[in-house]
């Protein structure tokens, strides 16, 4: 045990001098490739010396947002903190747990980093990976659950820190094309719809066969994770009826995926899929990848289907960098269906987070951008990306303002039925799940098992009960470890 | 001296990125690590890693479609290839052209060919499917999305990969073989396929013995078409070794989980590579 | 005369059904081709149109006028695949010629390392360099994919197995003209062994080009990615079009095939010969 800490030790230290002499060396044999685009390597070492010397400290900010909408941010951040910090934005491939987690652990200097999963963030903090953020609220006179919400609060609060702030709030939605209801003569969704009216609508707009059948929707009802997808929207109105933590107990000790609503749930999706085949089927979307939101809404305007369940922030892709939307084209957005016998709408919303790496080199810095994006700005980082800010707004008023930020300037969207639509009230319920015990493992087996399910080789019932059984097993695993 | 001048360019290159790598994934097996939380916090897990293999579903799920690839990719390819390159030896016209349409496959990327089987293999209305639905069948297999038959996919694309690159070391192979054998067993009366059995394969021995030792080694290896047209899925019905090894790696960050699973994978290459070996000693 | 007839006859049925297998072989480059002229309604008409009804340029003008720069991925494959199979033919042969003619102290338990490393799976590399390329600050840039195609066990045994052929004779007048290691290998050895550095050279291009969970595994930026895997982006990010897809995937393809083609009689040679020699 000893001699294998000692072998271990030299053996770091060998790795620690052989980086350090390629490390002085990488400054000219990465000059020469730095010409091919990539490598911050060697400008990360020039910029940490550089600010001794009086100069603009570059602060590294990672997220997965094409480059034009963070033009803004980075001309408002820079304007803001000139002579002091510079803002360099570097884009990820995509949102994956595993692109996020290759990058982290790759070595290159990042301040800010960024995710879209509730779980990663705290796998994360557990791991020591980010900082404590509550210094900085605190010496700010800040309070998260006033800036945030309450609920933001407990999901993000762990053992009295938090390690992530949310900048954005996704809303889930329903767009509908506008021409194709029209075509076929089908009403356009009521505000008060339920789960019922959706199924009705999708059956009477899907047509045709094979290749080019149309379909009447398009929702990640059980897709994986991988390529932008992983919503499993299968869970959707148990969601509604269950709210957050939807999957676990109360007191977080075992599943409920035995209860009724997730019976009911599961049944109504799958009945889509596989008796009405009303919905696109798994085996073509996650071959055509319309469970990426980007693809997603491509497919609503090119006719492919009726309706499309995303976030708010879909709207985005009807931008012209996204793809060549065609003349004419009218979308829609609706409420999220209610659930049958509900009396108000709601709609479950996940957030995206910033954390700090805990060796970021100045996270003076790195706290000054993370404030800036989250709390101050929203709407030079949520604003351009069409996403509602995770601060709350206490008027009315900026609430609007910000509305007309996320949805005027996309082609083929009416921009003032849309904000209509989104003002009117509905309940809230995040699914960001931070619960650590059983989470990864029970969100890996509902991705193996929904596969199952809707390629038809599974039953609802038997995947329900290996859900609750394995689940159960997984918690309690993760309770005694 | 000279001795130590000509090596040291090698040497130094093969200690800094392969011996230290293999030493490194040594330790890092007995190691807990989560890898985004930097070299500072490494612990010493001892065999916990090697322990909990067994007890991993996923785990064995990738061990067994892992074995079932090789010893089905393995036994076919090299068969078809060794039928295809007899006959194509010296009893067809255009051979050079022929071997070219053979060979194609093999120089293309894996990524290429995964993005076109993926389509081709579409369960509703892919080509394949309307083939068959065409000839008459009326379910026909779900292909990658079919539990069931997504590992049969993924070897099909393997055999339809590797055949063109079999055939040319089994061709290189039967020019070693004299001529007058064949004569001799022709004035015997011997018919082709009383040939192929005693003349050509036991002449190829040194090239099967060649082929199925590196068709081992690669194919256990097996990892693009399970990533860029599975994932692994459904369920972990195409999951295999080295794409287990990779998400275990690099999206759960268990750097020390996943380097004793890499151990695993060379003792399985070392025990198909070692049980093939000592079949071909004792033929000998 | 009836014998030789009948082998005729046999060779003609053989032609015929070697062919149509091979046609059945190529099915998918060619249904990849074809889909690649077609507007996406008309991809999946059946039965197939192997001949597009209408041809489209459109799905090619989709990839090279995407965001997804093509044209970057062919220069970082070229930069990559040609600096590591030269620096590899370079370092093995110096390294091989060693092995093969110079006796000095340690040469034979250094081979053996070098032969008995050659049973690790190249996948096992995969997470200790990522740890070791991550501390070198090596991570995202192409010195990871190089370095380690540079520096190879299999090049050097197969180099050092040739040099072996090359007899002593030739060496040792030269050594008595006074000539020395550097001498001999430059001026007698290279200029022998064409062959066999055009047969590595061919046999680890291949390798090199089509190379993907290196690349996956040690590239973030998007515009260092090579080929394969700049397919890959081009897949995730345009899947809604299959025949934007098959585009993408024909010019990915096109760059290797012609360069098959072109050398096809090496391609083959070197093949069986590294085959041979391993």
């Amino acid at each position: 045990m000893k001699k294998f800490r000692k072998i271990a030790a030299v053996l770091m230290a060998a790795l620690m001098v052989s980086a350090a002499a390629t490390g002085c060396s990488s400054g000219q044999t990465s000059s020469g490739a730095s010409s091919d685009g990539g490598s911050s390597t060697s400008d990360a070492g020039s910029s940490a010396t550089g600010n001794e010397s009086g100069e603009e400290y570059n602060v590294y900010f990672y997220a997965w947002t094409n480059p034009d909408n963070v033009v803004e941010l980075v001309d408002a951040f820079n304007e803001q903190y000139e002579g002091q910090y510079n803002l360099v934005y570097q884009k990820l491939n995509d949102a994956a747990t595993m692109t996020i987690n290759t990058a982290l652990a790759s070595g290159e200097q990042i301040d800010v980093m960024t995710q879209a999963s509730a779980i990663d963030v705290r796998t994360r903090a557990d791991s020591g990976t980010y900082l404590g953020l509550k210094q900085y609220l605190d010496a700010e006179g800040m309070d998260y659950a006033t800036l945030f919400s309450d609920s933001m609060e407990q999901a993000y609060n762990f053992d009295g820190d938090y390690y992530a702030v949310p900048y954005c709030t996704n809303i889930n939605m329903v767009w509908y094309n506008k021409n194709m209801f029209d075509e076929a003569g089908v009403d356009y969704p009521a505000d008060d719809w339920t789960w019922d009216d959706f199924r009705d609508i999708a059956k009477q707009m899907t047509s045709g066969e094979g290749a080019n059948k149309i379909y009447g929707a398009m929702l990640d009802y059980g897709g994986p994770s991988e390529g932008g997808g992983g919503d499993q929207y299968w869970q959707l109105i148990a969601q509604q009826k269950l709210g957050a933590f939807s999957y676990y107990t109360p007191d977080f000790t075992a599943t409920r995926f035995d209860a009724p609503e997730y019976k009911e749930s599961l049944q109504f999706f799958y009945d889509l899929a596989m008796v009405d085949q009303s919905v696109v089927p798994i085996s073509e979307y996650t071959t055509l990848k319309y469970n990426n939101d980007t693809n997603g809404m491509i497919g609503l305007y090119n006719n492919k289907y009726a309706m499309f369940v995303a976030p708010v922030y879909a709207c985005l892709y009807l931008n012209e960098s996204y793809g060549e939307v065609p003349e004419g084209t009218n979308i829609g957005m609706a409420n999220l269906p209610r659930p049958v016998g509900a009396t108000e709408n709601s709609s479950i919303t996940y957030t995206s987070t910033a954390s700090i790496p805990a060796n970021a080199p100045n996270p003076d810095a790195s706290w000054a951008l993370l404030k800036f994006i989250c709390i101050e700005h929203p709407e030079y980082f949520a604003g351009p990306k069409a996403m509602h800010p995770g601060v709350q707004f206490e008027d009315e008023e900026s609430t609007h303002a910000m509305n007309e930020i996320i949805f005027d300037g996309h082609p083929g969207l009416n921009a003032d039925d849309a904000i209509a639509v989104m003002e009117q009230p509905r309940t809230l319920i995040t699914k960001d799940n931070t619960h650590k015990e059983g989470q990864v493992k029970i969100n890996d087996l509902i991705q193996a098992d929904m596969a199952l399910v809707f390629n038809g080789e599974m039953s609802v019932d038997e995947a329900l009960a290996d859900l609750k059984t394995k689940g159960d097993q997984y918690i309690q695993e993760d309770m005694a470890g | 001296m000279a001795g130590y001048a000509f090596i040291s360019l090698n040497f130094i290159g093969y200690v800094a990125f392969k011996l230290i790598p293999l030493i490194l994934a040594l330790i890092l097996s007995f190691a807990d690590w989560n890898f985004i939380s930097g070299v500072e916090n490494i612990k010493f897990a001892g065999i916990d890693n090697y322990l909990a293999l067994p007890k991993d579903p996923i785990f064995v799920d990738s061990l067994i479609n892992t074995i079932i690839y090789a010893i089905v990719l393995v036994p076919v390819s090299i068969f078809i290839a060794l039928v295809f390159a007899v006959i194509l030896n010296d009893n067809v016209y255009g051979k050079g052209i022929l071997r070219l349409a053979y060979y194609l496959p093999n120089v293309s990327s894996m990524v290429a060919v995964s993005i076109v089987w993926m389509v081709l293999f579409l369960p509703s209305y892919g080509p394949i499917n309307q083939v068959l639905q065409s000839i008459g069948i009326e379910n026909p297999p779900r292909w990658l999305n079919g539990s069931d038959t997504s590992l049969l996919s993924i070897i099909i694309v393997g055999v339809w990969q590797s055949i063109g690159y079999n055939i040319i070391i089994v061709l290189a192979g039967l020019q070693g073989i004299s001529k007058s054998l064949y004569e001799s067993a022709e004035i015997d009366g011997a018919n082709a396929v009383q040939k192929f059995f005693y003349i050509t394969i036991p002449s190829l021995s040194s090239t099967m013995f060649f082929l199925t030792m590196i068709s081992i080694i690669r194919s256990f290896q097996v990892f693009t078409p399970v990533q860029v047209m599975t994932s692994g899925g459904p369920g972990n019905s195409s999951s295999v070794l080295v794409y287990y090894i990779y998400t275990t790696a690099f999206k759960h960050s268990d750097i020390g989980y996943a380097s004793a699973m890499s151990w695993v994978l060379f003792v399985l290459v070392f025990i198909f590579a070692a049980a093939r070996m000592i079949y071909e000693r004792k033929n000998k | 005369m009836g014998y030789s007839r009948r082998k005729l006859i046999f060779k003609i049925v053989a032609t015929i059904i070697m062919a149509i297998v091979s046609i059945i072989m190529l099915m998918p480059f060619a249904w990849m081709l074809s889909a690649s002229f077609k507007p996406d309604n008309q991809i999946f008409n059946f039965p197939i149109e192997w001949i597009p009804r209408e041809i489209t340029f459109a799905n090619y003008d989709r990839v090279w006028n995407s965001d997804i720069p093509f044209t970057t991925f062919f220069l970082n494959s070229i930069k990559i695949t040609v600096i590591s199979v030269l620096g590899e033919v370079f370092t093995s042969a110096l390294a091989g010629y060693a092995f093969a003619k110079i006796k000095f102290r340690g040469s034979n338990i250094i081979f053996l390392t070098y032969l008995s490393t050659l049973v690790f799976p190249n996948q096992m590399m995969l997470i200790p360099r990522f740890v070791l390329f991550s501390q070198m600050g090596l991570y995202n840039t192409h010195w990871a994919l190089i370095l380690p195609g540079m520096f190879t066990a299999f090049g050097t045994f197969m180099l050092k197995q040739f040099f072996e052929t090359i007899p002593e004779e030739l060496s040792e007048s030269a050594k008595i003209d006074g000539a020395n290691h550097f001498v001999i290998f430059s001026r007698i050895v290279v200029p022998l062994s064409i062959s066999a550095f055009s047969a590595l050279i061919i046999f680890q291009f291949v390798g090199s080009w089509n190379e993907y969970e290196g690349p996956l595994v040690y590239l973030r930026s998007m515009e260092l990615a090579t080929i394969p895997l700049g397919l890959n982006y081009f897949k995730d990010e345009n899947s809604t079009s299959y025949g934007a897809i098959m585009a993408a995937s024909v010019c990915s393809l096109i760059p290797i095939f012609i360069v098959f083609l072109a050398f096809q009689k090496q391609f083959v040679a070197g093949i069986a010969t590294s085959g041979m020699k391993e």
